[in-house]
């Protein structure tokens, strides 16, 4: 009976040193350039992650800016010591391929979310691997181009439905308040970069590559829209910087930006003027939107637990609740199709404070695109720096559209190394 | 008589005070100095303003509207700026106090010591000068995150600056200048390299050396992206990063971001005031030679 007795405190004593062990935490590094509002909603979601579970420990690294965070990814890809998740831009993702650094995401994540991602954003995160499309990173934080308007002056029968239009009702509400003969209240504001060229180009019907991979900006498509966006310049308020400023001053009642920007321009207005959005006027061919934004890649060198971990924070920042919550307060789109369904969502948009997500949604769900696949390669950094070069160069009238165009699209197609397309 | 000789007098003194080539310059410096002072004075006044003012004004428009010193507490709150200025401290001062040691000793050693492989040794110095700094992140990153792992120590954002091709160049170029009689002449006293050194030659080109300690003070407070490839904790961070945190993709609060900006230019701006004299004579020693 002792010897029965002794046996079962043994093991009574054994059962309880098993359950009083420490569970086993698995720390992941997830790296980013996320500041301001951003920093401090991702830090929430990482918190409540880390909260639920207890054997992970996310630590969320903020790598200062995106030009910061691209160069130290691409040195610590090199000395294999990158992080375990860290955002990217698909032409980082491209140079990081070429060392056989990522995961593929796309193949690891739940089936369910995976097919619930719109089209646009599978494109955008879809890279050649082994000549096969290969979804190699999941979309996070993604915005699209819309049409922020100052919804005190401007009503709904004043907004631009067509490029025509952009012209012949923005010029209605420029005002020359000082009498020196030149407008100081502009009915538009330009601002031009790649991102909004491509748009232009787009909606004009405009194809980034041909049949044999050869860019081509610099054809009929390209040189209307940039002959267009001249053209816009000449009565609109043009500066090389954000606008929410000058809107939120009134200088400026209508202008395209993305839509991450929404909490600039309201900022900017408070107190002052409403702010309401719009669906992109449209060109000849359409009135698509581009999708901008990073996204977020696994990295091969983390151990087997420590992936596993991160594809449950992945999976859990790419929930419907989660991907909500960083819509509310971000102004970023959420990614999954079933959460712009979601009663939570919806109810949103019916708040004072989700009512400019409207549109916003309206344009991602039946109007986006993205980079084609084939721009998805290391090169695109480059490719983009031509792009922006010609674009200055036109909007400051030392070039001419079509020259500048060419130009960009040869030196890009030697940078991609193309050579039967130059 | 009287009344022409002294109007001549008048008019003489005023050619000689203010002629047209004197006034021609104060007009050219004056000019000059505004075009330098306008964008510090952009930097006070958006600093000053609303979230919601415009940033681009002039004349008097540049004055904000209303005056928002409460700016500065709210973009010290929003990062650890109590710590990134100590990191900041720590690491130029201990940086730019090493690097003077090294300079001169350098600098020393190639101009007035002779030993085996000096002139190879003096060419593989200037041939890193050579080198752009960009070529080199990725080894560096290599050799001291991966090897010597000191990522997230202070090893990494000092050790590495603490010796440059530049100093040491600068320090001989300086000393070769000096006269060879004072060597002789302390040598015969009894005096030894190092107490030369320190005593009597660095004393002779006090100017040069302080230019260089407050060029390399301010190369070290300015940088970011060292800094951000070594460091991954929060507290070991400087105030150039943290500089990052009003700005992003979409848009930036310039107000904030200004005020961040006046705060971590103060102590630059307080060493120059500071040192002057001795900066300005430095230069122009340098200069003439």
């Amino acid at each position: 009976m002792k010897k029965f007795l002794g046996i079962l405190l043994l093991l009574a004593a054994l059962a309880i040193q098993g359950t009083a062990q420490p569970q086993q935490v698995t720390p992941i590094s997830f790296w980013h350039g996320m500041t301001g509002v951003l920093q401090g909603t991702i830090n929430a979601l990482t918190d409540e992650f880390n909260a639920q579970n207890k054997d992970v420990k996310v630590n969320l690294t903020l790598q200062g800016n995106y030009d910061a965070l691209n160069q130290k990814l691409l040195a610590a890809v090199v000395a294999g010591t990158p992080p375990t998740l860290s955002q990217m831009f698909p032409d980082w993702t491209a140079k990081i391929i070429e060392a056989d650094a990522l995961e593929t995401l796309g193949d690891l994540i739940n089936v369910n979310i995976v097919g619930d991602f719109p089209k646009s954003l599978l494109d955008e995160n879809t890279f050649i691997i082994n000549g096969k499309p290969t979804l190699l990173t999941v979309p996070f934080n993604k915005s699209i181009l819309t049409m922020f308007y100052n919804s005190d002056v401007v009503k709904t029968d004043d907004l631009p439905k067509t490029w025509d239009e952009i012209l012949s009702k923005s010029i209605k509400f420029n005002k020359d308040t000082n009498n020196d003969g030149k407008p100081d209240i502009f009915g538009w504001g330009l601002r031009v970069y790649p991102e909004i060229f491509a748009t232009f180009f787009h909606q004009n019907g405009g194809s980034f590559f041909d049949k044999a991979g050869c860019l081509t900006i610099n054809n009929t498509a390209g040189v209307d829209a940039m002959e267009y966006l001249v053209k816009l310049k000449g009565q609109s308020l043009y500066q090389g910087g954000f606008l929410d400023a000058p809107f939120g001053e009134g200088k400026v009642m209508m202008y395209i930006d993305s839509s991450a920007g929404l909490g600039f321009a309201e900022r900017g207005s408070q107190g002052k003027h409403g702010v309401a959005t719009a669906r992109l006027p449209r060109g000849r061919a359409n009135s698509d939107g581009m999708i901008q934004g990073t996204n977020i890649g696994l990295f091969k060198t983390a151990s087997d637990a420590e992936k596993k971990a991160a594809i449950r924070y992945v999976e859990f920042l790419l929930s419907v609740d989660k991907t909500i919550f960083w819509a509310q307060q971000t102004g970023y789109l959420p990614v999954r199709a079933s959460a712009l369904k979601d009663a939570k969502w919806l109810e949103f948009l019916k708040t004072a404070k989700g009512a400019n997500h409207q549109a916003i949604v309206d344009q991602f769900v039946n109007g986006s695109f993205a980079y084609p696949v084939e721009a998805h390669i290391s090169a695109w950094g480059a490719v983009r720096g031509f792009i922006g070069d010609a674009i200055e160069k036109i909007m400051q009238s030392k070039a001419s559209p079509k020259d500048a165009l060419d130009e960009a699209a040869k030196l890009s197609n030697k940078e991609m190394k193309k050579a039967d397309c130059i | 008589m009287n009344s022409t000789v002294t109007f001549e007098r008048k008019l003489g003194w005023w050619r000689l005070r203010f002629g047209a080539g004197r006034a021609i310059t104060y007009l050219v410096l004056s000019v000059v100095a505004l075009l330098i002072l306008l964008p510090f004075f952009w930097m006070v006044t958006t600093a000053l303003r609303a979230p919601d003012e415009e940033l681009i004004r002039f004349g008097p428009l540049l004055i904000p509207r209303h005056v928002h010193f409460e700016n500065f507490v709210q973009a010290w709150e929003t990062a650890p700026f109590g710590r990134y200025f100590f990191n900041s401290f720590f690491i130029a001062i201990v940086t730019t106090l090493a690097f003077l040691a090294t300079s001169a000793m350098g600098g020393y050693a190639f101009a007035r010591l002779r030993f085996p492989g000096q002139h190879i040794l003096w060419l593989a110095t200037l041939g890193t000068l050579m080198i752009p700094a960009e070529v080199l992140l990725i080894p560096n990153f290599i050799t001291l995150a991966k090897w010597l792992h000191w990522s997230d120590t202070y090893y990494a954002l000092i050790i590495p600056w603490t010796v440059s091709a530049f100093g040491i160049f600068l320090m001989r170029q300086v000393f070769l200048q000096q006269p060879k009689e004072l060597w002789e002449a302390a040598r015969l006293d009894g005096c030894g390299h190092l107490r030369f050194l320190w005593q009597i030659l660095l004393p002779q080109v006090r100017p040069t050396f302080l230019t260089l300690g407050v060029l390399k003070f301010f190369w070290t407070w300015d940088m970011f992206l060292w800094v951000v490839l070594f460091t991954n904790a929060d507290d070991m961070r400087t105030v150039t990063f943290g500089l990052y945190r009003f700005t992003s993709e979409v848009g930036t609060s310039y107000e904030l971001w200004m005020a961040a900006s006046l705060m971590s230019i103060a102590p630059i701006v307080l060493l120059f005031l500071l040192v002057r004299r001795q900066l300005i004579e430095g230069i122009s020693r340098v200069g003439l030679r």
